[in-house]
């Protein structure tokens, strides 16, 4: 990578720190739980990961409820759900509660994040180092993650709104490093998986309509017509990205009846309906309320 | 723009409804969500008047025609039995009117929007009153509720409004996997042409 002259020493710490924690995780043997807390949801996970013969193996799970499996054998991702038949990607982290890009090149991030050193405090019986990673726009929520100051792994994580209110949390309430890989997470890494569904390939934009503002440094991912696993509805679908959080437009005929337009929340996930005249947009991300109202409000039919 | 937080007392009202415990789960019947859905297949594609090519890109079937290819995997008994962690049977296929468990995880509370054209106009007052909002379907108390008494027609129409809503949270969760799949192989297509 090239080094840009250092703005801000402090900065440049913060994001050396971040990188050394993806390093961490990448080289270690652990087993971990943690808990997210949304409101007054808890869902606890165990986490565990080892490096076998240069080959990462990492298994997340879901301890409540029917539950998600994800078992990642380096750069496959297999996801187990209850609805569904099992499936594999190709990526290089685990889609779960934490962002993946902490896992990999964070300076994507820097165009409209900047990476702060917070205090020190103790977390999990553990002396931490508090990482935030701000937002440069009002309309997005920060992340903020605790390092272990010894090992770097992260011990806590929170999504906080631009008044410092912590909105979501993840917190490890153990974690034990171990010399040799765990025997179960290299039994499992040998089960036949389902073959890698192909990435994606470059998709034709849905045209129709005109999604007219988003919080800067959000770029369209994809586009396409859906069809909703769940409940087999029809959706114009249009997926966008700004490297931390998703964000998803959904464009579908209102249920009919008097609906008004509402904003739903779980912890940062929040979906905002908006009844326009003749079709309902959709909005649900990781953002504030009146940031997925600003978006949902902005879709319009396009040529017309 | 003015700035709109939620109030404390608005989060105080916030009440999770579920926990995602599967037993509290209740299924549509799927007889009831059949007839349901076919009515409002209907009403047809009103608001998509004009002919259109759309990509073909169909990732529940495009998931399902790839693993239609695939052996049976073991996986499920061997896990369970491995590291205790949750009975369940991958293989078997659950009501497809279940909300996922990753749904239900997301407990939702609702915040009963103004009029549109009131909070276009007055954005200040545009999150007032919460309204907690069984989501999933299982009857739970509300505790308190801006709207009058609804009958079983807009009882219907509000359990096919939280089934929308499990299935777009649930299409946003597993499309937000293979965006990062996505970015993965352009790094690696950058990679390689910069080599």
């Amino acid at each position: 990578m090239l080094c840009i002259a250092p703005i801000n020493a402090q900065e440049q710490n913060a994001e050396q720190l971040l990188s050394s924690m993806a390093d961490t995780v990448k080289k270690s043997n652990f087993e971990a739980s943690f808990v997210v807390a949304k409101g007054r949801s808890i869902d606890p996970y165990l986490w565990r990961h080892a490096n076998v013969d240069g080959k990462e193996l990492e298994h997340l799970s879901l301890l409540n409820g029917a539950g998600v499996e994800m078992v990642r054998v380096d750069n496959v991702v297999t996801y187990f759900e209850p609805q569904s038949q099992p499936y594999s990607l190709k990526n290089e982290s685990v889609s779960g509660p934490i962002p993946s890009i902490l896992f990999s090149d964070i300076s994507a991030l820097s165009p409209h994040y900047h990476f702060v050193l917070g205090g020190k405090s103790r977390i999990s019986g553990r002396p931490a180092q508090l990482i935030r990673i701000e937002s440069k726009e009002q309309q997005k929520f920060n992340y903020w993650v605790w390092l272990d100051s010894e090992s770097s792994l992260p011990l806590k994580a929170a999504y906080v709104n631009t008044d410092g209110e912590v909105i979501e949390q993840l917190q490890l309430t153990n974690v034990s490093f171990t010399p040799v890989p765990s025997e179960e997470l290299i039994a499992m890494s040998k089960k036949s998986f389902p073959a890698p569904v192909p990435s994606l390939k470059k998709t034709e934009k849905v045209g129709g309509w005109d999604i007219a503002w988003l919080p800067p440094g959000f770029k369209l991912v994809k586009s396409d017509r859906q069809t909703l696993s769940l409940n087999g509805e029809l959706a114009d679908y249009y997926l966008f990205s700004d490297g931390l959080v998703e964000v998803s437009v959904f464009i579908q005929r209102p249920l009919g009846g008097q609906q008004r337009s509402k904003a739903l929340s779980s912890g940062a996930t929040t979906v905002f309906i908006h009844q326009a005249a003749g079709y309902e947009v959709s909005v649900v991300g990781k953002i504030p309320a009146m940031t997925s109202k600003k978006i949902a409000e902005s879709v319009y039919r396009a040529n017309q | 723009m003015a700035k709109v937080t939620l109030t404390e007392q608005d989060k105080e009202q916030i009440s999770a409804m579920i926990d995602g415990e599967a037993d509290n789960l209740a299924l549509f019947s799927s007889e009831e969500l059949e007839s349901a859905v076919e009515r409002y297949s209907l009403i047809g594609d009103v608001i998509r008047s004009e002919e259109k090519q759309f990509a073909d890109l169909n990732i529940a079937e495009n998931v399902a025609l790839a693993l239609d290819a695939e052996p049976v995997h073991q996986i499920d008994t061997e896990i369970v039995a491995n590291d205790n962690v949750v009975h369940v049977n991958w293989k078997k296929p659950f009501s497809q009117f279940a909300i996922a468990a990753s749904v239900a995880a997301v407990a939702i509370f609702g915040i009963q929007m103004m009029p549109t054209e009131q909070v276009i106009t007055t954005p200040e007052a545009a999150v007032p009153n919460v309204e907690t909002m069984p989501f999933g379907g299982f009857a739970t108390p509300v505790s308190y509720s801006s709207e009058p008494t609804v009958g079983s027609a807009q009882k219907g129409l509000r359990e096919l409004q939280e089934q929308r809503i499990g299935a777009l949270v649930l299409e946003h969760q597993r499309q937000a996997r293979l965006v990062n799949s996505q970015e993965l192989n352009k790094d690696k297509e950058k990679q390689e042409i910069n080599k």
